[in-house]
């Protein structure tokens, strides 16, 4: 029924990306985070972003006929429905209203006549009748009265979705990880409705990270990577470990460097993490257990939203944690941000501008803040006990050298620098405290290429000459994979697997799916 | 941040004029001095005596017209309003005509007219010196010698000087060359003698002024004897308003070839002087305008041209510039303390302290009972910001609790924080226990809201090591103080709890990860600016020299975080720099704007407005100069 096949230009987010839904096939859409699947959604339904930023590349065809849709309003008239990841009901309104929001069904009055539609009176008992149809038909037996806030989480999604089915004419629907906030049970519940769904003809596509749901959902699996087309798979041809790999292995990625030590299980140990639990918004930690080894690089990945974030940040007392955190054999007091850093722990955020970097104050205000207020370094002379700008300056110099900080003077203002180079400023902040453990958090996030490849190499140099302890979370494998021991996948706020570097991008797929891996654990 | 070339041209263009301005305006100041000027000046004072006198025969021929007209008219049968029409028609042709013929006479002199002049002109002088003499002696008996350089009042009346006394209504023989102004001063009956001395020459003036012109008879003379003895005495005035006065009577038709020209040229030498200023002003900004925008950002530029606009208007409308610096630089003094109260408040993140009366009145509260302890002097003014500092820290840190537990919207809840504190306090001033008679209403109980500070704690600061410099009086001991504050605020900056808090009102998230306690941070912030508030408030009132309670702080926030605003701080990021400059600007432009456009628009009374209207524009727009951060 659909034939859609286009390129999304300039930055190249997509680049010939085919996709091609049947009359009621359930079609998975599968891909790492920035893989190009929401940008894909986007031009389908015509969001104005694409439009905005000059179009869309190639052509989508509905029911074999050429369309170009410019606004979701046209979307919905083509008969393209959407059950987002955030639920977009309002919380105030019944069920009812909130199927029926904006296509209302009324009835003229006497002040309608006079006035305009707009002020027809409602007929509530067909907008009900129609309510309870649409529920009916995905087998829910909520009340169709009912106020959205007092739904469980689980049934508010069987919401959106009565409401995209109540649409006349719908013939493709598209699921926005549908199953992330689900129960496995209402998970269960929801595949059967799509797959009733699918069995009326509708054209379904089911967007996941789960890749056992899409073995056993879907008919058949189109899977982007890096924003292109990387495989079309029918899921009866196909394995769960080839899903895996397709969905993370890089062309050209199997370079993986020969950094990797290793550690017996009796090392010394830097860390030892038992039981934490952080309430990160987002990226919640919950009882994570972990390891490290004194002098190690070790990589902390896995999918975005599944708790890598937060335990660098829980650790670090900026969020608040629950655990036991053991710090070269000292237990750690967590909640405690000072008490962190004056135990030789350092982190560089991943919120550079948020939280990394006084964006108005100069570089060398900014490289001996922390230092100056944890350790006392950087102060003049009693009774005044000032900053002292000339070993600040001498300090700033230095760290500005050895990292290859590209700017005017020690005296800019970050704000103005680029973002590899506030990467570099945020490290020179953390290693001026003589950090004897260090956690990076998303090092590369959002700089390019050449700054990336110092910041990995500086990372690599510290640990190797100042046997720093170092442990870097990371969305990016290949990045993890460069430099890493090992490398810890995170999946709903637990470690799943510990591999090594060299393990397979198939074990690394299963892992971030949540599946326990055997194997090569280290 | 290149300069163009254009941009270089046209500055050059700029220095290139305002040169040809200074060289001309030199020249100007120089001839005043010459004897050619001098002869042509008297030439045109002649004229005007002469002008003078013929005002009667003038008015004289005019009533004439004005007769005949009329009775014309009746004999014509016009309507009422065409025979007004007519005969004010009438009236003027007359006018004209008679001045026409008239002022061909005016040029010629005759050696007994000239000296007659000359000896009215010397007993006119010494009747004012005279004059003069003893209204200062009455002034210095009266305590008030030579009125302080106007102290900074807004309503302050323009002066009243000698326009005034020119328009003074005269009445029939006694003259009355001074107005009796609000000092109550009355000239002593033997100047009244000296006065009426001059009588003789007087008439000998009038005497030789009729043989000259046969037409003006004794009878017409002796009515022009008021306007000419006005004439001959314009001569001891000032070049400006003598050639004013001359060209106001025709004179410039008895000057010949270039000296119409060259009369105007050193008329304006002043005015030339100051348009050069201006245009060197000019050149400079935009020769330095990037650098300079860059460094001070637009607002402040645009505010910095307007301010030096003023200070050329004031020379224009001949306003006295060095009271008006004098000014500028006691409301620097005054209002710098209470402004720099913003300072910490804006960089520990509570944005602005609109809660500021919170500390003032801790501040008054100390002077009160200082005065009420009778104490005056040093001691009086220690004591008065030991207790208020004192008084300030706890009220400071229990208004930070409270700013701690509303985060984000610090700037609408101080404001009224503020407004109900000062209510709060209305009641107190009322209740609390004060004794002493000088503090409290004359009836009943309770504190008045006006104390004068005279006599305890007033102009301590401002008097301590005060000196002159062409004609500007320097408050030294305020602007040390102030700078005192400012010096302790850096220091502050710049030590290790000072940056943190500076960390935690900038980036509360940075802050936090870097282990420092950002509440705590606020609450320094806060009881700090509360403290230097309290601080200010005794500053502000000594230099003022009244201390007003109840509603009296309800408006202080207002001012000083506008001028802060002004200065190129926002609502997240403040230095001490823009502080000075801030109050700078602010103070400056208030109080030459007022003066300036009281001397544009010439009408009394307009005075407060303009106050109000000035000082909230200059509110409004310091205003939108905080952007939107506060929202956010």
């Amino acid at each position: 029924m659909n034939r859609i096949g286009k390129r999304y230009g300039e930055n190249q987010v997509l680049n010939d990306v085919s996709l091609r839904v049947k009359p009621g096939e359930i079609h998975a859409l599968l891909g790492e985070n920035g893989a190009g699947k929401s940008t894909l959604m986007n031009i389908l339904f015509g969001m104005p972003v694409i439009m905005e930023t000059g179009g869309y590349q190639g052509e989508v065809h509905i029911g074999g006929e050429l369309v170009h849709i410019k606004s979701p309003h046209q979307a919905i008239e083509h008969g393209i429905g959407m059950v987002h990841q955030e639920f977009m009901l309002i919380p105030g309104f019944s069920v009812t209203e909130n199927i029926k929001l904006n296509r209302e069904l009324s009835r003229a009055n006497i002040v309608s006549r006079l006035l305009g539609h707009d002020l027809e009176t409602l007929d509530t008992d067909r907008m009900t009748d129609d309510a309870r149809t649409a529920l009916d038909k995905i087998g829910i037996a909520i009340s169709e009265a009912e106020k959205i806030k007092n739904l469980p989480v689980g049934y508010m999604q069987f919401v959106e979705i009565a409401r995209e089915i109540d649409k006349s004419g719908i013939k493709l629907l598209v699921f926005d990880e549908p199953t992330a906030v689900l129960t496995e049970s209402e998970a269960d519940i929801l595949i059967g409705v799509m797959q009733a769904l699918a069995d009326e003809g509708i054209g379904i596509i089911f967007i996941t990270h789960r890749l056992a749901e899409v073995m056993k959902a879907a008919n058949s699996v189109t899977v982007l990577r890096d924003g292109k087309l990387a495989a079309y798979r029918e899921t009866g041809k196909t394995t769960l470990s080839e899903l895996a790999s397709l969905m993370v292995g890089r062309e050209g990625a199997e370079a993986v460097s020969d950094n990797a030590r290793d550690f017996p299980a009796d090392s010394p140990l830097a860390m030892e993490i038992e039981g934490l639990h952080v309430q990160m918004p987002g990226e919640a930690v919950r009882g994570l257990d972990l390891k490290v080894y004194d002098g190690e690089i070790l990589g902390i990945g896995g999918l975005a939203g599944q708790g890598k974030i937060g335990i660098p940040n829980g650790i670090m007392g900026i969020y608040p944690a629950q655990g036991q955190v053991t710090l070269f054999g000292e237990q750690l007091p967590l909640n405690n941000p000072k008490g962190s850093l004056k135990r030789g722990l350092a982190m560089v955020s991943e919120d550079r501008r948020g939280v990394g970097l006084l964006l108005d104050q100069s570089i060398e205000d900014n490289i001996v803040f922390s230092a100056m207020q944890i350790n006392g370094d950087f102060i003049g002379p009693a009774p005044l006990r000032l900053k002292s700008v000339r070993q600040i300056r001498q300090k700033a110099k230095e760290m500005m050298e050895e990292l290859d900080v590209r700017a005017t003077s020690s005296l800019q203002p970050v704000g103005t620098l680029s973002g590899g180079n506030q990467q570099k400023v945020c490290i020179a902040r953390a290693l001026t405290l003589n950090p004897r453990f260090l956690f990076v958090s998303e090092p590369t996030r959002g700089i390019d290429i050449g700054a990336k490849k110092l910041v990995i190499d500086t990372l690599l140099r510290l640990n190797r000459e100042l046997k720093l302890t170092i442990v870097m979370v990371s969305s990016e494998l290949l990045e993890l994979k460069s430099i890493c021991d090992r490398i810890a996948i995170v999946t709903e706020g637990r470690v799943s697997a510990i591999l090594k570097p060299s393990a397979s991008n198939e074990d690394f797929g299963l892992a971030m799916s949540g599946i326990e891996v055997k194997g090569e654990s280290a | 941040m290149k300069t163009t070339v254009s941009q270089k041209i046209i500055a050059g263009l700029c220095f290139l004029v305002a040169l040809a301005l200074v060289v001309v305006g030199v020249w100007g100041l120089a001839l005043r001095q010459s004897e050619g000027t001098f002869k042509t000046l008297d030439k045109m004072c002649s004229y005007s005596v002469m002008s003078a006198a013929h005002q009667p025969l003038v008015e004289q021929r005019v009533k004439e017209a004005s007769n005949k007209a009329y009775d014309h008219a009746q004999a014509e049968g016009f309507s009422r309003n065409q025979r007004r029409d007519y005969v004010a028609q009438q009236e003027v042709l007359a006018r004209e005509e008679a001045l026409k013929e008239l002022s061909l006479g005016f040029g010629q002199t005759s050696p007994g007219y000239e000296e007659a002049i000359l000896a009215l002109d010397t007993g006119l002088q010494g009747y004012f010196e005279a004059l003069h003499k003893e209204e200062q002696a009455f002034l210095a008996a009266k305590g008030e010698a030579a009125p302080p350089p106007e102290i900074i009042q807004e309503d302050a009346a323009p002066e009243a000087g000698a326009d005034v006394a020119l328009e003074a209504p005269i009445t029939e023989d006694v003259i009355r060359p001074v107005i009796d102004d609000l000092t109550g001063f009355v000239p002593s009956a033997a100047l009244k003698a000296q006065l009426e001395g001059l009588t003789p020459q007087a008439d000998k003036l009038l005497e030789e002024i009729s043989l000259l012109h046969p037409q003006l008879t004794t009878e017409l003379l002796a009515s022009a004897r008021q306007p000419v003895m006005d004439a001959v005495r314009a001569k001891g005035d000032n070049f400006e308003t003598i050639y004013d006065r001359g060209i106001k009577a025709g004179a410039d038709s008895v000057l010949t070839g270039r000296d119409p020209l060259m009369m105007r040229m050193v008329r304006e030498a002043e005015n030339l002087l100051y348009l050069a200023f201006g245009f060197v002003v000019l050149g400079f900004s935009i020769y330095y305008f990037k650098p300079v925008v860059k460094r001070l950002g637009t607002p402040r530029f645009i505010i910095l041209l307007f301010f030096l606009l003023l200070i050329m208007l004031a020379g224009l409308y001949s306003i006295n510039v060095p009271n008006m610096i004098t000014n500028i630089l006691q409301r620097l003094g005054m209002y710098g303390v209470l402004v720099l109260a913003m300072l910490p408040g804006i960089q520990s993140g509570i944005s602005l302290n609109m809660g500021m009366p919170i500390g003032i009145i801790s501040g008054l509260l100390s002077t009160v009972i200082a005065l009420e302890m009778n104490m005056t002097g040093i001691s009086a003014l220690v004591f008065a910001m030991g207790v208020g500092i004192l008084l300030a820290i706890p009220v400071g840190y229990a208004y930070g609790l409270l700013l701690n537990r509303i985060k984000g919207s610090e700037m609408t809840v101080s404001t009224y924080v503020g407004f109900s504190y000062v209510s709060l306090f209305c009641i107190f001033w009322m209740l609390l226990p004060f004794r002493n008679a000088k503090l409290t209403w004359a009836l009943g109980s309770g504190l008045r809201v006006m104390h004068n500070m005279a006599g305890n704690i007033g102009g301590l600061l401002d008097n301590f090591l005060r000196f002159e410099v062409l004609g500007v009086s320097v408050p030294t001991g305020l602007l040390l103080f102030l700078l005192l504050c400012c010096l302790i605020m850096y220091l502050f900056e710049r030590s290790r709890k000072g940056v943190a808090m500076i960390a935690a009102g900038s980036n509360p998230a940075f802050a936090k990860a870097s282990g420092i306690n950002v509440d705590h941070m606020r609450l320094i912030g806060t009881t700090l600016s509360t403290v230097i508030a309290s601080v200010g408030i005794i500053v502000y009132s000594q230099s003022f020299g009244f201390m007003s309670l109840y509603m009296g702080p309800q408006q202080m926030g207002f001012i000083a975080a506008s001028a802060i605003l002004i200065g190129g701080a926002t609502v997240s990021k403040a230095k001490v720099f823009h502080v000075i400059l801030g109050t700078f600007l602010f103070q400056g432009v208030l109080a030459m704007g007022i003066q300036v456009a009281n001397a544009m628009i010439d009408v009394s009374g307009l005075s407060e407005v303009i106050r109000i209207l000035i000082s909230n524009g200059i509110i409004l727009y310091a205003l939108t100069q905080a952007g939107g951060k506060g929202r956010e």
